[in-house]
C-alpha cells in the first residue's frame, strides 16, 4: 500500500528531523530539522488524505493547522533546552488539544484540559521550575546546566521511538480498515430518556405543556414526550420543541454518572490519596531536612513534636 | 453534538496522537532535567487524550470523554506526587540530573 | 489340538490353586513378631543404658521364639500341601500384582524352621557372648531385622516380595559385617560384600524383570501354572526362558557365595561370630539354595541351566575346600568350608537332587552353625584368637568339654561321618550324582567324593590342632591390658552358650535321619517332593551301571571311606605328628603359600577387573566427566555470565536507559503481534 509506505518513509525523515532539533551544543541544524519534520508531518497527512474516499469526509482546515500548532508546540517543547520554555510550549500544546476537542465536539472536556491542565497542572510545574532551577555559574545566570543542554542519547531514543511510532500506526490503521465508515447508526439525544427534567422545562419554556401536567415518559426515538394531565385518564404525546437537544456537558454528566459511578468515586479517592501523599511529602518537621522526613516516615516512626531537637 | 467522526478523519487524529506521543516519549528519554521528563509524560497523556476523544467521536457517544476525566485526575495525582518528589530529590541533590540517581538500580 | 492342551493345562492350574489351604493373617505375624523386636531393640539401642540391660537380648528371644514356634504350627498345618496367606496388597500396576503374600510349601515350612529356629538359638548364644559390647542392643535390632527380611524371603509368593527379602538381608548382612564400624577391616568387608552381592543381585533383579516380561506375572503359582501348560502344550521355548534362569542364577551365585563372587563371604567373617553362625554359614548364603530349588519349574526349562548350576557348584566346592586346607584362621577355614558346601549345596540342585541340595542346606545349618558358635566360644574364651597353631588341646582345659564335645559332633558331621548329618546329605548328591544323566556329571560325582575327602582332612585338621593336643594357648589382641600374658586366663562359656552348643550338636548328630527312610528320602523327602522344588527323577537301582546295586548304598560305603581316610590323614598330620605337617607344608610350599592366598583370586579380581575398571574410570573421568560433562556445566555456567556480561550495561540505574528499553520492547511487542495477525 502506497499510502503506508509513505507513512514510514516519513517516519524515517521526522525521526532524523527530530534528530536535528534536539539539544546539543552549538546546533545549526535546527531549521533543517524543522522543516524535515514538518514535511514528514505533511507527507503522512497527505498520504492519508490520499486513502479512499468511501471512507468518509476529511476533517477540515482547522484540524491541520491545530495539528500543525500542537505537534510544532510538542516538538519545541522537547527540544528548548529551558525547562520554563518548555512548559510555556506544552501550555501551546494543550491549547491546541483543546481547540482539537472542539473540533470533536467536546467542549466541556476542551475547556477542563484548559483549565486543568493549562490552569492548573502546568502553573504547579512552573513553580517547581522556578523553585528547582539553577544557575550552573553566579555570573551567567542565563547559562544552561549540562544536564539541559545536552540530549541524552538522541539516537537510539529517536530509532526507538519512530520505530515505535511505525508500529503504532501501521497497527492503528489495520485496525480502522476493518471499521465501517460511520460508526453504526444511534438514536440521537438518547441520553434524554434520563434527563426528563431538561426535556420538562424545555417544553414548559416553550409553553407545549401546562403547569398542573406532569412529563411521564421521553421517546428520544419519536421525539415525543407522554405527558399527563389531572383532566386526561389516557397520557398524551407532546412533540418536543426542535432545538431541544443533548449538549456536551450533558451527555458527559449522563456518562459519568449512569455509566461509570464508581469509577468516578474511585477517582475521587484517587485524588484525595494524591492530595495526602503530597502533603506527606512536602512536610518537614522543625529542625530536619525534607529528606530526614522520608527517611523519618519511611522508617514509620511518629513525626517529632515542633521544638524539640 | 457535531457530526460523528468519519474513519478518514478518525485515522487522522490518530496519527497525531501517536506523533504527540512518540515526541513525548523521545523527550522523556533524551532529556535529562527531571521536570521536562514528567512533562514529557504529561505530553504523552494528552496523547492518549487525544485518541480517546477522537474514538468517543467516531461512535457518538460521551464514553471518551469521561475517559478523559479519569486521565485527568491521573495527570493531576501524577503530577503533584511527582513534583513533590522532584523537589524533595532536588533538595537532597541539588540538581534535576535524572542520572544523579543512577547509583539507586536495583 | 493345541488349544485343547492349554485348556487343559489350564484347567490343572485351575484345581492346583484350588487345592491350596488359605491361611489367614496370622502368619504375617512370623515376620512381624521379629520386627517388633527389632523396633523395641532399636529403641533401647538409642538409650544409653541399653547395653547394660539384657533386655534387647530378651526381646530379640522372645520375638525370634514365637515366630519359631509360629514356624512350627504353620508347618503342621500345611503338612505336604500348599497353601497360600495374603496379608495386604501391595503393588498393583496394572497386569503387575505383588501383593504382601505367602507362598507356602513345605519347602518354605523347612526353610522357616531353619531360619527361626537356628536364628533363636543364635539369638540366645549372643546375648551371652555379646554381653558388654557397646552396640549390644544394636545387635539385636539387626539380627531381629535380618529374621523379619530373610522370613519375608521364604515366605514370598512372588519375586519382588523375594526381592524386598533378598535385599533386606543383604542390608542385614551389610550392617552385621561392619558391626565393628571403628575397624577399618571389618567396614572394608563391610563393603566387598556389599558390593559383591550388587553385581549378583543385579543379575537376579533382571531375571525378575525378564520373568515378568516373559511371564507376565512375577506370582509363583501363576509362572509355575503358565510353565505347565507350556510343558504340556509342547511349546519351543524361546531365548527368554534361557536366559531368566542365568539372571537369576547370577543373584544366587551372588548370595550363596559360589564362583565367581564367593570373595566376599571369607571377609565376611569380621562380623560377631553369632551373625557368622546364623548369616554367614546357616540361613542368608543358603538363600540362593533356596532361590532355585523354589523356581526350580523355571531352572528345568533350560536344558544348560542346572548343568552349568552342578557344575559351578562343584568347582565352587573343590576349589574352596583347597582354600580352606591351608587357612590358619579359625574363622576363615569355616568360612571356606561354608563356601564349599553350597558348592554341594547346587550340585545337588543341579544334578537334579532338590532334595539332596536341601537336606544338605538343612543338615548343614546344624552343624556349621555349631561349627561357628563353637569357634566363637573359643574366640570370645581366648580373647579373639583365631590361628589354629596358637591354640591347642583345648579339650583339656577346664570348662571346655561340652564345646569340644559339639565341635566334634559337628565336625564328624561336616566330615561326613557315617551317621552323622552331614553324611547323609552328602551321600544323597553324590549318588544322585552317579545317577543323573548329564553333561559330566560322573565327574561331578568323582570330584566331589574327591572334596569330602578333603573337607574331612581340613575340618579335623582344624579339631586336632585346636582341641586335642598338648594343652598350649596364647591369647588374642582383644584381651584386657589389665593382666599380661602370663595370667592369662581363658574363661569358659557360661550356660546360654553352652546349652545351644548342645542343642546344635544334638542337631548336627540327628537331623540327618529325617531324610533316612521310605521310597523317596524319608520324611524330608517326602516335604521336598510335594513343594515346587518337585521333580522327578529315576531313582531305580537298575540304571546304575557299573556300580554295585543302589548308588546310594554305594556311595554311604565310598564316602565313607574317603571320609575316615581324610580324618586319618588330618590325625596323623595334626595331632601325632606335627612336625610332619610342617615338612609336608615345606615339601609343597608354593602350593601351600598359593593355596593360603587364596589361589590370589582376590589380587586376580583386582588386576583383571578392579584396575582396568579403574583405568578405565579415570579415563571416563578425564574425558567424559572432566572434558564434557564438567565442560557442560561449565558452559551451562558461563553461558548467564557471558550474556550477563553482555546486557550488565544495559543496568545502569539510569531511568531513560530503562525506559528507551521499555519503548524497544513495546515496539517489538506490537511489531510481533501485528505480523502474527
Amino acid at each position: 500500500m502506497v499510502e503506508m509506505s509513505i507513512i514510514y518513509a516519513a517516519c524515517v525523515a521526522g525521526a532524523v528531523g527530530l534528530l536535528f532539533l534536539l539539544p546539543r551544543r552549538g546546533n545549526r541544524w535546527g531549521l533543517i530539522g524543522a522543516v524535515l519534520g514538518a514535511g514528514a508531518l505533511g507527507a503522512a497527512m497527505l498520504a492519508l488524505a490520499r486513502v479512499d474516499r468511501a471512507s468518509g469526509d476529511h476533517p477540515d482546515v482547522f484540524f491541520y493547522i491545530l495539528g500543525f500548532i500542537a505537534v510544532g508546540g510538542a516538538v519545541r517543547m522537547i527540544s528548548n533546552p529551558r525547562p520554563v520554555y518548555a512548559a510555556l510550549y506544552f501550555i501551546l500544546v494543550v491549547l491546541a488539544s483543546a481547540g482539537l476537542f472542539v473540533q470533536l465536539g467536546a467542549e466541556f472536556m476542551a475547556f477542563a484540559l484548559i483549565i486543568v491542565y493549562a490552569g492548573a497542572i502546568l502553573i504547579t510545574y512552573l513553580f517547581v521550575i522556578m523553585l528547582a532551577q539553577e544557575a550552573p555559574d553566579d555570573r551567567h545566570p542565563d547559562a544552561l546546566t549540562e544536564y539541559d543542554a545536552i540530549a541524552r542519547e538522541p539516537i537510539a531514543a529517536t530509532i526507538v521511538g519512530f520505530v515505535l511510532l511505525g508500529a503504532l500506526l501501521g497497527m492503528m490503521y489495520r485496525g480502522t480498515a476493518s471499521l465501517p465508515a460511520h460508526a453504526p447508526h444511534h438514536v440521537a439525544d438518547a441520553e434524554l430518556a434520563l434527563l426528563v427534567g431538561k426535556v420538562d422545562s424545555a417544553m414548559r419554556g416553550a409553553d407545549l405543556i401546562k403547569p398542573r401536567e406532569t412529563i411521564d415518559s421521553v421517546d428520544p426515538e419519536a421525539r415525543i414526550a407522554w405527558v399527563t394531565s389531572p383532566s386526561l385518564d389516557q397520557p398524551r404525546a407532546v412533540e418536543w420543541p426542535a432545538g431541544l437537544r443533548v449538549d456536551n456537558v450533558d451527555a458527559v454528566g449522563v456518562s459519568l454518572l449512569a455509566e461509570f459511578p464508581v469509577s468516578l468515586e474511585v477517582a475521587g479517592v484517587i485524588l484525595m490519596l494524591a492530595m495526602l501523599g503530597a502533603v506527606v511529602l512536602a512536610r518537614k518537621p522543625a529542625g530536619a531536612t525534607a529528606q530526614g522526613a522520608v527517611q523519618h516516615f519511611a522508617l514509620g516512626a511518629r513525626p517529632r513534636k515542633a521544638g524539640s531537637p | 453534538m457535531t457530526q460523528p467522526l468519519s474513519v478518514l478523519a478518525l485515522n487522522h487524529y490518530l496519527l497525531l496522537s501517536g506523533v504527540l506521543f512518540v515526541i513525548g516519549l523521545i523527550g522523556f528519554l533524551t532529556r535529562r532535567n527531571l521536570i521536562i521528563m514528567f512533562l514529557c509524560t504529561e505530553l504523552m497523556f494528552q496523547a492518549a487524550a487525544i485518541a480517546m476523544i477522537a474514538f468517543g467521536a467516531y461512535h457518538g457517544n460521551a464514553q471518551g470523554q469521561v475517559f478523559l476525566i479519569f486521565i485527568l485526575t491521573i495527570a493531576a495525582a501524577e503530577a503533584a506526587l511527582a513534583l513533590a518528589l522532584v523537589v524533595m530529590l532536588y533538595r537532597r541533590g541539588s540538581t534535576l540530573d535524572a542520572e544523579t540517581w543512577s547509583e539507586l538500580k536495583g | 489340538m493345541h488349544a485343547m492342551l492349554a485348556q487343559l493345562g489350564h484347567s490343572a492350574g485351575a484345581a492346583a490353586i484350588g487345592q491350596a489351604e488359605v491361611f489367614g493373617s496370622w502368619t504375617a505375624l512370623i515376620p512381624l513378631l521379629p520386627l517388633l523386636a527389632s523396633i523395641a531393640c532399636g529403641v533401647l539401642a538409642f538409650r544409653p543404658s541399653g547395653a547394660k540391660t539384657k533386655w534387647a537380648a530378651w526381646c530379640c528371644i522372645a520375638g525370634l521364639a514365637l515366630s519359631f514356634v509360629l514356624s512350627v504350627v504353620l508347618a503342621l498345618n500345611v503338612g505336604h500341601g500348599l497353601g497360600h496367606a495374603s496379608i495386604f496388597e501391595w503393588i498393583r500396576i496394572d497386569r503387575l500384582r505383588a501383593d504382601f503374600a505367602f507362598y507356602l510349601d513345605p519347602l518354605t515350612s523347612i526353610m522357616l524352621i531353619v531360619v527361626t529356629g537356628i536364628g533363636t538359638l543364635v539369638a540366645i548364644y549372643a546375648s551371652e557372648y555379646m554381653w558388654g559390647d557397646r552396640g549390644y542392643a544394636r545387635f539385636f535390632a539387626f539380627v531381629s531385622l535380618f529374621i523379619v527380611a530373610m522370613t519375608c524371603l521364604v515366605l514370598a509368593d512372588n519375586l519382588i516380595l523375594m526381592y524386598l527379602g533378598w535385599e533386606g538381608v543383604g542390608l542385614c548382612s551389610y550392617l552385621l559385617i561392619g558391626f565393628y564400624y571403628d575397624k577399618p577391616s571389618a567396614v572394608a568387608a563391610a563393603k566387598k560384600a556389599f558390593i559383591v552381592n550388587r553385581i549378583g543381585d543385579l543379575g537376579f533383579a533382571l531375571g525378575i524383570m525378564l520373568t515378568y516380561l516373559q511371564f507376565g506375572s512375577v506370582e509363583f503359582d501363576v509362572i509355575f501354572r503358565q510353565i505347565e501348560q507350556w510343558t504340556a502344550a509342547g511349546m519351543e521355548m524361546s531365548t527368554a526362558t534361557n536366559v531368566i534362569p542365568f539372571l537369576l542364577m547370577l543373584g544366587a551365585f551372588g548370595k550363596s557365595a559360589q564362583l565367581p563372587l564367593y570373595v566376599w563371604l571369607p571377609d565376611a567373617m569380621e562380623g560377631p561370630t553369632p551373625v557368622s553362625a546364623l548369616i554367614h554359614a546357616a540361613t542368608m548364603v543358603t538363600a540362593g539354595v533356596y532361590l532355585i530349588a523354589r523356581l526350580l519349574p523355571l531352572f528345568l526349562l533350560s536344558p544348560y541351566a542346572l548343568p552349568t548350576v552342578a557344575w559351578v557348584g562343584c568347582i565352587t566346592a573343590l576349589f574352596s575346600a583347597t582354600i580352606g586346607m591351608a587357612q590358619y584362621d579359625l574363622k576363615r577355614i569355616f568360612a571356606y568350608s561354608t563356601v564349599s558346601q553350597l558348592g554341594y549345596m547346587f550340585m545337588g540342585i543341579g544334578v537334579l537332587s532338590s532334595v539332596g541340595g536341601t537336606f544338605h542346606l538343612f543338615t548343614h545349618a546344624f552343624f556349621k552353625a555349631a561349627l561357628f558358635l563353637g569357634s566363637g566360644a573359643v574366640m570370645h574364651g581366648f580373647a579373639g584368637q583365631l590361628d589354629v597353631r596358637k591354640l591347642s588341646g583345648l579339650w583339656r582345659v577346664p570348662g571346655w568339654q561340652v564345646v569340644t564335645a559339639s565341635m566334634l559332633v559337628a565336625c564328624l558331621a561336616l566330615a561326613g561321618f557315617p551317621l552323622t548329618a552331614g553324611f547323609f546329605s552328602k551321600d544323597m548328591i553324590l549318588a544322585q550324582a552317579f545317577v543323573t544323566p548329564g553333561p559330566g556329571y560322573r565327574l561331578l560325582g568323582w570330584i566331589g567324593l574327591m572334596t569330602a575327602g578333603l573337607t574331612a582332612y581340613y575340618t579335623f585338621r582344624v579339631f586336632f590342632r585346636v582341641f586335642l593336643g598338648p594343652v598350649a594357648y596364647k591369647p588374642g589382641d582383644d584381651h584386657h591390658g589389665a593382666h599380661g600374658d602370663h595370667h592369662f586366663h581363658p574363661h569358659a562359656p557360661g550356660p546360654a552358650i553352652n546349652f545351644v552348643l548342645i542343642v546344635l550338636g544334638l542337631g548336627a548328630l540327628l537331623a540327618g535321619w529325617v531324610g533316612v527312610g521310605g521310597g523317596h528320602h524319608g520324611w524330608f523327602g517326602g516335604m521336598i517332593h510335594a513343594s515346587s522344588a518337585n521333580y522327578e527323577v529315576a531313582h531305580e537301582p537298575g540304571d546304575t551301571a557299573g556300580f554295585f546295586g543302589d548308588p546310594h548304598r554305594w556311595m554311604m560305603l565310598a564316602s565313607s571311606v574317603v571320609g575316615i581316610l581324610g580324618i586319618a590323614v588330618a590325625a596323623y598330620l595334626h595331632l601325632f605328628n606335627r612336625a610332619a605337617a610342617e615338612r609336608w607344608r615345606r615339601a609343597i610350599l608354593p602350593v601351600a603359600v598359593l593355596a593360603e592366598h587364596k589361589w590370589c583370586v582376590d589380587e586376580g579380581y583386582d588386576l583383571l577387573i578392579r584396575r582396568p575398571l579403574r583405568a578405565m574410570g579415570h579415563i571416563c573421568y578425564a574425558l567424559g566427566d572432566t572434558l564434557i560433562i564438567n565442560g557442560l556445566v561449565a558452559l551451562a555456567g558461563w553461558t548467564p555470565r557471558l550474556i550477563g556480561a553482555a546486557v550488565r550495561p544495559l543496568q545502569n540505574g539510569r531511568l531513560q536507559g530503562y525506559g528507551l528499553g521499555m519503548a524497544g520492547g513495546a515496539a517489538m511487542l506490537v511489531i510481533i503481534v501485528w505480523w502474527m495477525l
